[in-house]
């Protein structure tokens, strides 16, 4: 296990609330939003597989699916998150109204790291990385769980833990 | 064609970015990567008949419906759509559209996203030829989001601009900022560092130099499209949907 420490920025929060990627959540275009996030992260796996071999095309497939998968929330299979608070801050606050950070503990080696991976193998991250996005596949469900989740009013105003 | 953009520079990769994502720039992006197979006016038209395609539907186009390979070829009934024809629609069709349409971030059912997508492309491609409309389209894409194109576009003018626009306080555009560069983007002229001939030749260059372009690599013809005349265009819709948006 490689420890990792995230966080995710949110406007909606209950106790027991199951995090979910957004393919899953916002896929009506897909029949079966399951098996469309799962086709997803085959795609992206075999791209990571293919561009580590040194094949070019793979290699410029996964920079275009990385992009995608930022910038067109039905194409991430992944729950977004950010190694920065700043940047789960700013998700939270989106429309200067208030929101939720959440911070999540897991295994780095399950997730992906887009930096990382952009890092690795040279690729064009437009203006994406300064999201430091790193991704959980499907859901927030062990190795990774939630720590604690605080509230912040809008323009970061005032601040209450919620959780735990 | 797709090259690796990763280390060119920043206004190579927008533009290439956006000439080799969308379906109608692919072929004129081979075509670019040789150098002087073009002669400079008739790359600038290509690449104007390009982003018109886009943001304008020039008269007798027929778009084709291809998407990127993991993309759902997803079709509405009719035409094939452009996000400037969802917008200026109007009517019963965009009210029921409307969450869609306005609000990126909440209700993403795909193929609305798909055009935004597209017209984001087509704008920068614009952008760089200081087409005005095209920068309307980007603030009016601005304002509807989700925050990561926000983002996506504020780097590109910041890019455009050397720096006068689109720069955030914080990581992420807050709505005010959002709000405050959109309406620069429809009020005021844009200072734009990069021309658009200059730009095609620093892609040209870069690519040209690339070793995905070794040997045994399938050279594009060097047969030149005929340049088309650039046709008057019509310059209403997108302003009048940034208001709508914007609420």
């Amino acid at each position: 296990v490689a420890p990792i420490l995230i966080y995710r920025g949110q406007k909606e929060w209950h106790d027991g609330m199951i995090i979910t990627a957004s393919s899953l959540r916002r896929s009506s275009a897909a029949p079966d939003p399951k098996s469309w996030t799962n086709q997803l992260l085959g795609i992206i796996d075999n791209l990571l597989d293919s561009a580590a071999d040194g094949n070019v095309q793979a290699r410029k497939q996964l920079e275009d699916q990385l992009l995608y998968a930022q910038l067109s929330a039905y194409q991430n299979p992944y729950v977004s998150c950010s190694r920065q608070w700043s940047v789960a801050l700013g998700f939270a606050l989106k429309d200067d109204t208030p929101g939720y950070v959440l911070t999540i503990s897991g295994d780095d080696s399950i997730g992906l790291d887009f930096p990382g991976v952009r890092n690795r193998f040279g690729l064009f991250a437009d203006s994406q990385d300064y999201l430091q996005e790193y991704g959980i596949p499907r859901s927030v469900r062990p190795p990774f769980k939630v720590d604690d989740v605080y509230l912040y009013g809008a323009r970061a105003a005032s601040r209450e833990r919620v959780y735990p | 064609m797709n090259i690796e953009l990763a280390g060119a520079p920043e206004d190579v990769q927008y533009f290439g970015w956006a000439l080799q994502q969308l379906p109608e720039g692919n072929r004129l992006s081979g075509l670019l990567a040789v150098p002087d197979v073009l002669p400079s006016d008739v790359a600038v038209a290509g690449v104007r008949d390009v982003y018109g395609k886009y943001l304008y539907r020039e008269p007798s186009v027929s778009l084709s419906q291809w998407r990127s390979y993991q993309r759902r070829a997803v079709q509405l009934p009719g035409e094939a759509p452009l996000y400037a024809d969802i917008v200026s629609r109007g009517g019963s069709e965009i009210e029921a559209a409307q969450d869609e349409l306005y609000d990126a971030d909440r209700h993403l059912p795909g193929i609305i996203d798909d055009l935004a997508y597209q017209a984001m492309l087509a704008g920068f491609l614009g952008a760089f030829d200081k087409d005005t409309t095209a920068v309307h389209w980007l603030a009016t894409l601005l304002l509807r989001g989700p925050l990561n194109r926000q983002l996506t576009i504020g780097s590109f003018f910041r890019m455009l601009t050397g720096g006068q626009l689109g720069a955030f306080e914080s990581v992420l555009p807050t709505k005010s900022e959002t709000r405050a560069l959109a309406k620069t983007l429809f009020t005021e002229d844009l200072h734009s560092e990069y021309q658009l001939p200059q730009t095609i030749r620093h892609y040209a260059d870069f690519v040209s130099s690339s070793p995905d372009l070794g040997e045994g690599f399938p050279r594009p013809r060097s047969r030149s499209p005929r340049p088309r005349p650039r046709s008057p265009r019509p310059r209403s819709g997108p302003s009048g949907a940034g208001n709508q948006t914007s609420t």
